[in-house]
This record gives structure tokens, sequence and C-alpha cells, in this order.
């Protein structure tokens, strides 16, 4: 049965949603939410002035990816 | 620099340079691959929502400053209290280390969002993998044109200079 918000239950187990992150899907995530801090469009800047592994995703697109893994 | 002086600080910050869109509300769905009827089939918002509406998580969008405005001599920040707070403790660098949102009214097409944003609290000096700094919470609280309450985000931000190595 598909899990929704009148049947699931605190302890039930969730479908997995796996997305491979790549670096147009983070820049398009920072693009759609207008969000121009470098650290989720140029790996340069990522990973030597922020010291961050790479670029990555931001916390709004993060945000959308949970509201549309909840509305799937 | 007396960083416990910040807490309790408010600041608002204009409504945004756009206007909530459709072309971006697809860009966002095509962002997160979000094929959620609502959006995509008129007739489903007119039914569920009274017409259309914008994803919710979408809310920072609206805020955000045009990176170009003819005759603007400075550039406008987003979130323009942690930005003047990151500034006058001298943390360069800053991440997103926690994030909560409460949904208000929903955005339509049409709306101009404002922000109005408080912190809350402010740690004591901590070292991070990333480095030095110290996080604070902030709460931003966004606002239509009529005033209405369209969500609240808790942000706790890590601001931090990066250790000399």
């Amino acid at each position: 049965m598909t899990p929704t918000a009148t049947n699931v239950k605190p302890g039930d187990a969730l479908p997995r949603l796996e997305v491979t992150v790549s670096a147009r899907m983070v820049i398009m995530g920072a693009s759609s939410s207008r969000d121009w801090q470098p650290q989720h469009h140029d790996h340069a800047w990522a990973v030597n002035r922020a010291g961050t592994r790479d670029i990555f995703l931001n916390t709004p697109n993060q945000a959308g990816w949970i509201e549309r893994y909840l509305t799937d | 620099m007396d960083a416990e002086a910040w807490v309790g600080r408010t600041h608002d910050d204009p409504p945004g340079d756009i206007v909530c869109e459709r072309g971006y509300i697809l860009h966002w769905l095509e962002a997160t691959e979000n094929a959620n009827p609502l959006y995509w089939d008129d007739g489903v918002a007119e039914e569920l929502t009274g017409g259309q509406v914008a994803p919710p998580s979408m809310l920072s969008a609206w805020m955000r400053p045009l990176q170009f405005v003819p005759g603007r001599a400075e550039q406008r920040m987003p979130l323009s209290l942690h930005f003047e707070l990151k500034k006058a403790l001298d943390l360069p660098e800053g991440i997103v280390a926690y994030n909560e949102m409460t949904l208000g009214v929903p955005v339509r097409p049409g709306d101009r969002i404002r922000t109005s944003q408080r912190i809350r609290e402010i740690s004591e000096p901590k070292t991070r993998r990333l480095g030095t700094g110290r996080s604070w919470i902030i709460d931003v609280t966004y606002l239509n044109k009529r005033d209405e309450v369209a969500g609240v985000e808790t942000y706790e931000m890590f601001a931090y200079r990066r250790d000399a190595s």
C-alpha cells in the first residue's frame, strides 16, 4: 500500500527515493531558487575557498526535493 | 565585536525584485523533477487551491534580489541580517547547518514577497571541520503584499574562517 498522509503511522518504513546528484542538478537547483552563493555553482570556490568537497545542493532546493518526495 | 548584542536584532528587507510567476515555477519543477499535477494542470490547481500556487519549498526564491538592476549601485544581499552579522564578525564563509519551514498562505502568481528577519541566538566561538566561527539561528518571516504570512523559515547558520593549515 502506498503510504499517504492519512494512512502512514509512526514507525512505518517509507519508500526510498534515490537520485544521483550531478553538477547540472546542483546548478539548476541554485538557479531555480535564485541563489548565486558561489558554493552552489563554482567548483573552485567551493573546494579552495569554502573548504567543501565540491559544489552542493543548496538548502531551498533540498527542500524542493523533499517536497517532491512527499507529493509523488 | 560583541556578538551577544546581535541577539534579538531584527531587520526588514524590502519586497523582492521579482514577482511570483509561472516561468520561475516551471524552472523549479524542472530542477526537482516534480510532476505534481497541482503545478502542471490548471484544472487541478483550480479544484485544489482555487488557482495556481507556487510550490511552498520555493518560498525563499521570491525574496532573492536580482544580480543586476539598472541604477542600483550596490548589490543587495538576500537575508541581509545574516550577511551583516557575518561581516561584523569577520567570518567570510558560511553554510546552512539546519533549516525548518513552517508554511502559511500560498504564494500565487502576482505576489511579491518581503521578509522580516530576527537573530534568535548566537553560539560561542567553535571549531568544526570547515573552520572556526560561530553558529546562529535566524528566523525569517515571509510576507505578501497583504502582510499575510506565507511562511517562516528558521535557519541555523555556521559562519567560519578556514583554519590555517
